[in-house]
């Protein structure tokens, strides 16, 4: 497995400095003046000229990236031009409220799409069956939005048993940050759950028509212990594939949750940073995550393999 | 194998019950509700009207900047007045009375050119340095730097201050004082030479206000908590403000109506409508007045005639802007101009809502179909307005298409005189001095307008030198006639910026520069 | 090479499927789709939705913008649905937006689906113009979500054409991955390569025996990708960077329609319950290609 690592490292390399190159430029190829934001909406071209000389824009391009990348290299992230902190700060601030919420709508996901594919996929009865299906088709036409709104509606609104606007760390306050978190993180887990759990229920069926299950029933084996010695386990692969490449999903589905119950996380600072033009922000949250996706796209690979020893890494 | 095999049928039902338990323990009895912990800090104990102590917790849809101290603006308006002081502070537009904050005398000489302010004794800031003169002068030379936001940078530049003692400050102009002195005064509160380079990026707040910055979180929260030593016995009532950033309206109005907030700006007037015209718990506070108006472009397209110009006049409806997008609240005299003696009244309403004379003039100017461009910066109201105008034009024959930009682009091409025809919203300032100095739409230095003539600059000139009185009034009246004539811009509302405010919150209000929190309280 | 391995594994999803029944061509199965509960229900639900959408100007002939002094009405004879902040009638809006919503979705799924899958099938042109196009994929995907689409929006200027361009860019990673997992199993197999041995021209292997195989899970794809579309639409509308007013579209409806919630639901409720009939009538669709793809 380390050689299989080791292998992957140029094209890692590779993909990090292609983003950070595309981190730069997108933002500074679309129109608009970061200075413009900061002098604000009366100033004169002569205040605006003078705050983009402040902020180090006036100089060429070039040398902004390069110097960017020396930062980078030395743990120096840059300054946002919005705040005029460093991003580092503003970054590890807001990181730990995304990572609580994707950390347990990620829970939400793998229990409830893996068993409602599992229901789906292995229930005998017709009706269980067309129930377990109708409920995933049903959340994979609701948009996460739409799940938030009704959430705040029916728990803020109508009957008050849970927050739904603001948050507190689960860390300090782990009985009151979890109720501040259990709506938003159930808005964005339930609709993604829908996609895993079709996932586990199309891999089940196909796995049930593998030989190795015939062969099986041939035995007589009980049918219970087929569904999950046999069929469930040889199920997953999809399931964890699934769930790795949407946690990134969830990261990106947390700008919206983020928004609609008032969490100041990373979504939110990528948001308002992408319509300030703050690029010193942007450019280091592209970067991050996909460097996040790239080992995540690591991570599912490997406990694939794991999973399912028809998969050798490194060969 | 084997072991593992028999064991599981045991170990898994406890494990359900356990978390069961857990969760169950954790929703009911066993812990703290937050929704409950939210509105026991709201409510508070006592009972008397207004009392001592209590945290204010407040949300504005921009995140704080401690850049832009110097200068007015939303992201600042619930903190800034609480932690920096100007020397005397405009409430209500009343700029001949205004209220004394660390200044406690002031007189302007005969010419209306020269002033002489006495400064507040024993005030210190909070780091216990004690304010003098030399704070007054610093902070003014801040505001005048080239990178410096503040937006009287043209008449202050225009300004010689000189520190006459200890705690005594004389002002030289060479226009008149009077009709700007105290808004300009009021708009630059003052900043601890000490510290101000640490506060354009929050790391220290260093004021004399009846609050200090507690905990600064950038983009999300600013904490401010009462300042023991404030100079004025008795004040502030306060313990905590809280002042949190909640950009989506639709969690703003979830934030207010769950309890968590007590006060919100940024909304719309009609989404405030929606938690004030129901139940008593919330009041709209209706705040600075704001100046929409439609600015055309008249160096290129379809508007460079004067005809097409006048046409927009008629064919846009007011009323039914003010109506729709602002709840009916505001006026829509179609003028620039505060109200105060210098109004002209009689010039109010040059252009009604006339369809029929829209379109017949839209023909002698030869843009019938004309594609009309129109910028906007993106944002809901001002989006809103859009699509009104929009259906106007449309039926008075003009081709409008929508060019909305986010606040970057938006600000930067109207700086650069780029913006073509565009909507504005700008704060309204207590006099048309002001105005003429301060309203890019208006002003001659840096302004967002393409429009330019010798006649308009020696009108607008005019009003700058007239001052006050009866010489300040005529001068608007001409310059009022020639603006409405040359119809470049279309005032479409004056509309007051709205606040939404709980009925436990007294003591409110809000200046230019914003909340003045000292006076305020909570009730109950 | 490594890549060869791995891209497989990815698509796990798709398998190599043992068995094999061939009852027809392409054409025969997915009209068997059609034939299953699921798959008729979807189609019918998507028809009737397009030829709302078509007939709008006849349903509707005043237009979208027909605004009036009788603001956020309650429902009544004359506007069922009531009527927006600007007066005009909430069902024509949802009418017109639901046509906004088809002609964006049905536009840039197969045109993200056409460049995709060219993308991902190009690793048969050279091993190595494919890993590249491979990792360029790998940067979209890993872009944050919402924030690709901002700044295509912010760089193109909001309206319809950003919103086409930022579903076509979303679209890319999904359909090169499939079409290049599709490839590579596909150059594996004995048939392929027999008949490369039989010295078949490459471009007939490609039209012959890869691009069939590869076709059924790039479809199913695309349905799928359909309701992400609609949520992409919906979503930059939150942000304030949808389609330009007054044009309507669903997602802009219901960003407006949240905040009068209270008093006038259903602003709220026509625009969502068609766009979350148009996002099932492709669930549906989906499900039954899926079933389809699968059964042969």
């Amino acid at each position: 497995m380390i050689r299989y690592l080791v292998k992957r490292v140029p094209s890692v390399v590779l993909v990090l400095l292609a983003t950070s190159v595309i981190a730069f430029l997108l933002p500074r190829l679309t129109p608009g003046d970061p200075a413009a934001v900061i002098a604000g909406p009366e100033a004169t071209p002569e205040t605006i000229a003078a705050v983009r000389a402040q902020l180090g824009l006036d100089q060429p391009l070039v040398s902004q990236y390069l110097s960017w990348m020396g930062g980078l290299f030395t743990g120096d992230l840059g300054r946002s031009f919005q705040y005029g902190r460093p991003v580092a700060e503003l970054i590890a601030t807001r990181v730990g409220s995304t990572v609580e919420l994707a950390v347990l709508a990620g829970l939400f996901l793998a229990v409830v799409g893996i068993g409602l594919g599992v229901l789906a996929g292995s229930a005998r009865s017709r009706w269980s069956r067309a129930l377990a299906d109708a409920t995933n088709t049903s959340l994979l036409a609701a948009p996460p939005f739409l799940v938030g709104l009704l959430l705040i509606l029916a728990f803020g609104v109508a009957i008050r048993i849970l927050p739904i606007s603001g948050e507190m760390s689960v860390l300090e306050r782990p009985d009151l940050g979890l109720q501040y978190l259990l709506l938003p993180s159930l808005a964005l887990a339930l609709p993604m759950s829908a996609g895993v759990a079709r996932l586990v229920q199309t891999s089940m069926l196909a796995v049930r028509q593998e030989d190795f299950v015939d062969l099986a029933v041939a035995k007589g084996v009980p049918t219970r212990r087929i569904s999950v010695r046999h069929v469930l386990r040889n199920s997953l692969g999809p399931a964890v594939v699934a769930i790795g490449i949407r946690f990134g999903d969830l990261l990106a589905g947390a700008v919206v949750i983020e928004a609609i119950f008032a969490r100041n996380g990373l979504g939110q600072l990528a948001v308002s940073a992408a319509q300030s033009a703050d690029y010193a922000v942007i450019q280091v949250l592209i970067v991050g995550t996909v460097l996040i996706a790239v080992i995540a796209q690591l991570l599912t690979e490997i406990s694939l393999a794991a999973l399912d020893p028809r998969i050798r890494l490194g060969q | 194998m084997r072991t593992g095999v028999q064991s599981r049928p045991y170990s898994r039902p406890n494990l359900r019950v356990l978390l069961a338990l857990a969760l169950s323990s954790a929703l009911t009895a066993g812990c703290q509700s937050a929704v409950q912990l939210e509105r026991q800090q709201a409510a508070g104990g006592s009972t008397a009207s207004c009392r001592e102590g209590g945290t204010l917790v407040v949300a504005s849809a921009q995140p704080p900047i401690p850049g832009r101290v110097l200068a007015q603006g939303a992201a600042n308006l619930f903190w800034v007045r609480g932690v920096f002081e100007p020397l005397m502070s405009v409430k209500d537009g009343d700029i001949a009375n205004p209220v004394p904050l660390l200044a406690t005398a002031w007189k302007v000489g005969a010419d209306d050119r020269t002033a002489t302010l006495s400064l507040r004794q024993g005030v210190t800031f909070h780091s216990g340095r004690p304010f003098t003169s030399a704070d007054v002068l610093f902070t003014f030379k801040q505001a005048l730097e080239p990178a410096s936001p503040s937006n009287d940078k043209q008449i202050i530049g225009g300004w010689r201050l000189k520190a006459t003692g200890d705690h005594e400050v004389t002002i030289e102009s060479e226009t008149p004082l009077s009709p700007v002195l105290a808004s300009v005064l009021d708009d630059t509160p003052i900043v601890d030479s000490q510290t101000y380079k640490d506060l354009a990026d929050g790391s220290k707040f260093v004021g004399t206000g009846p609050y200090k910055v507690e905990r600064y979180q950038p983009g999300a929260q600013l904490v401010l908590v009462r300042n023991d030593r404030y100079w004025q016995r008795g004040l502030p009532h306060l313990d905590r403000i809280e002042n949190v950033v909640i950009a989506d309206s639709t969690a703003q109005l979830a934030a207010l109506r769950s309890g968590r907030t007590q006060l919100a700006s940024g909304l719309t007037t009609q989404d405030a409508a929606t938690v004030t015209q129901k139940g008593g718990q919330f009041q709209l506070y209706e705040g600075q007045q704001v100046l929409y108006s439609l600015v055309l472009d008249t160096a290129s397209g379809a508007f460079a005639k004067k005809e097409a110009r006048q046409a927009v006049g008629y064919a846009i409806d007011r009323d039914r802007i003010k109506q729709q997008v602002f709840s009916g609240l505001g006026e829509t005299g179609g003028l620039v101009w505060p109200a105060g003696p210098e109004y002209p009244k009689d010039r109010e309403n040059a252009y009604r809502h006339d369809p029929a004379r829209a379109r017949e003039l839209i023909k002698e100017a030869g843009a019938s179909g004309a594609e009309v461009p129109i910028t906007i910066i993106n944002n809901p109201q001002l989006q809103a307005v859009y699509q009104i105008i929009a259906n106007n034009l449309t039926d008075v024959g003009l081709r409008p298409k929508l060019v909305a930009l986010p606040a970057p682009d938006y600000q930067s091409r109207l700086a650069a005189g780029k913006g073509g025809n565009y909507l504005s919203f700008r704060g309204q300032v207590p006099s048309p001095s002001l105005v003429a100095q301060t309203n890019p739409d208006i002003r001659l230095q840096g302004a967002h307008r393409t429009f330019t003539s010798k006649e308009y600059t020696a009108l607008v000139r005019g009003v700058i030198e007239a001052g006050g009185g009866q010489a300040g009034a005529e001068a608007v009246q001409k310059l009022t006639a020639y603006m409405l004539d040359q119809a470049v811009q279309h005032v479409l509302a004056t509309t007051p910026a709205i606040t939404v405010k709980s009925t436990a919150v007294q003591g409110f209000s809000l200046v230019s520069g914003g909340l003045l929190s000292r006076e305020t309280c909570l009730v109950r | 090479m490594t890549i060869a391995k791995r891209a497989p594994v990815i698509a796990a999803g798709e398998k190599p499927v043992r068995r094999r029944r061939e009852r027809g061509g392409a054409p025969a199965r997915y009209a068997q789709a059609f034939r299953t509960p699921k798959g008729l229900a979807g189609a019918v639900l998507l028809t009737l939705l397009v030829a709302l959408a078509l007939l709008a100007p006849l349903l509707a002939p005043g237009g979208y913008d027909q605004q009036a002094r009788d603001a956020l009405a309650g429902p009544s004879m004359g506007h069922p649905l009531g009527t927006d902040e600007f007066g005009r009638d909430i069902v024509v809006r949802t009418l017109y937006g639901l046509r906004t919503d088809l002609s964006l979705i049905l536009t840039a799924v197969p045109v993200s689906m056409a460049i995709g899958t060219l993308l991902g099938l190009s690793g048969y042109v050279s091993r190595r113009l494919g890993s590249v196009t491979q990792r360029v994929l790998d940067i979209i995907l890993g872009f944050p979500g919402l924030i690709l689409g901002i700044m295509i929006v912010m760089m193109i200027g909001a309206g319809w054409k950003a919103l086409f361009t930022a579903i076509v860019v979303a679209g890319l990673p999904g359909f090169g991955r499939l079409a290049r997992a599709g490839l590579l199993a596909q150059q594996q197999r004995e048939y392929v390569l027999a008949a490369r041995v039989l010295g078949v021209p490459r471009s007939t292997v490609m039209v012959r025996h890869i691009l069939p195989n590869v076709a059924d899970p790039i479809l199913v794809q695309a349905t799928v990708f359909m309701v992400v579309a609609i949520f992409i639409e919906a979503g930059l509308s939150i942000v304030g960077l949808g389609i330009n007013p007054p044009n309507p579209s669903l997602g802009a409806m219901l960003n407006v329609g949240a905040r009068y919630i209270d008093g006038l639901p259903s602003y709220v409720l026509g625009p969502g319950l068609v766009l979350l009939l148009l996002a099932l009538a492709f669930t549906l669709l989906s499900d039954a290609l899926n079933q389809a793809a699968n059964r042969r």
